[in-house]
């Protein structure tokens, strides 16, 4: 009974952990995505910030369906387009 | 057993057909210059199919796809595609009402979101064409007939020719890459106007020798010139020209004036 309950609540540990992770990564995503919006990254360079939008979008479809990694991926992905967008706001520059 | 496995791999090799169709689109609009016409659609269809074709996550260092589940991956793949049509609705309408598509005024380097008057003109027979054509009946010389035709030609592409400069930090040949957009948008134009050729002239503020800002007046030529040639543009139909501490746009007492006196202007000519 014992082994039991200890494996239950490594099991919940290891949950809290992992879905603790892709909220963080979530919550960076919408952080990044709001200052490429402040930075007027979705004027400037609308094509990235469409794609990070998109990918946040994606990230929470996924992980409210329990597929983690697929939502940690996507996640991950719509931070690095959203910072794309921030320094293409900034400089002006092309990709 | 076998009908579970033949349906299994019918779903898969659907999805996989479908995935590789979606990015043959995707490279089709690409090729109509989808990125600048619809680039909010590009880049959500765009995520759409990369999701489709597995995300890439890194697990305690190794490299590892992620795919999502079938109805995910409908889902996514239908979505791709009504964003896909949608950058296609874009790509071939026209926005600004002039007559032209947008991929089109793109390739020509005209802004696809405002009307394109210089072509208007050049279509309607304007006061300028009409008083030419009563002198030509007057004087039918063929010298002044080539005058008056080359006249209208530098009127239609006049807007490339008096924007076309790009300025350079104190002492350096590197193009800012705030004017790629607009060096690309000069390529193409050049690309598609094959008649055309142009002069660089490159130019320095007062500081430093005569000699030295000769040189470097040159060389800012030649970085512009490398870099058209490198965006497909011959080098035969590019003349550079180092001008140095000459033809000031200000005078040179401040830092902004000098920054604008250090520049390279393009001149667009017909080809014989």
């Amino acid at each position: 009974m014992k082994k039991l309950i200890m494996g239950f609540l490594i099991l919940l540990f290891s949950l809290s952990v992992n879905a603790q992770t892709v909220t963080e990564l979530l919550d960076e995503a919408q952080n990044s995505i709001k200052m490429a919006f402040e930075a007027h990254g979705n004027l400037k360079s609308p094509y990235e910030y469409s794609k990070a939008v998109t990918y946040y979008e994606i990230a929470k479809e996924e992980t409210s369906k329990m597929n983690v990694d697929a939502g940690k991926a996507a996640a991950l992905q719509s931070i690095e387009w959203a910072l794309r967008a921030i320094s293409n706001a900034y400089t002006g520059g092309e990709k | 057993m076998k009908k579970i496995i033949a349906s299994t791999l019918a779903v898969f090799s659907v999805s996989f057909a479908s995935v590789t169709q979606l990015e043959k689109e995707l490279h089709k609009l690409y090729s109509f210059h989808a990125l600048e016409c619809a680039p909010k659609e590009i880049g959500k269809a765009e995520a759409y199919i990369e999701t489709l074709k597995g995300l890439k996550i890194d697990e305690d260092g190794e490299p590892k796809v992620v795919k999502v589940s079938k109805i995910d991956s409908l889902i996514y793949e239908n979505k791709a595609k009504i964003y896909l049509s949608k950058a296609e609705k874009k790509i071939f309408s026209d926005v600004d009402n002039d007559g032209k598509p947008c991929y089109k005024e793109v390739e020509e380097g005209t802004n696809p979101y405002i009307p394109d008057k210089t072509e208007l003109i050049s279509q309607k027979p304007s006061k300028t064409t009409a008083s030419v054509e009563k002198i030509q009946g007057q004087n039918p010389e063929k010298k002044n007939q080539s005058k008056y035709t080359k006249q209208e030609e530098t009127h239609r592409f006049k807007p490339l020719k008096t924007h076309a400069r790009i300025h350079f930090e104190f002492d350096s040949a590197k193009i800012k890459k705030e004017y790629l957009p607009y060096l690309n948008v000069i390529s193409r134009y050049l690309k598609t106007h094959k008649k055309l050729k142009v002069k660089i002239v490159g130019y320095t503020d007062n500081i430093g020798s005569k000699s030295y800002n000769d040189k470097l007046a040159l060389k800012r030529a030649k970085a512009v010139r490398d870099y058209l040639i490198k965006m497909g543009v011959s080098p035969g139909r590019i003349e550079i020209v180092g001008k140095g501490k000459t033809d000031y746009l200000f005078d040179n007492k401040t830092p902004l004036n000098r920054f604008t006196n250090r520049r390279a202007e393009f001149f667009v000519m017909e080809t014989k």
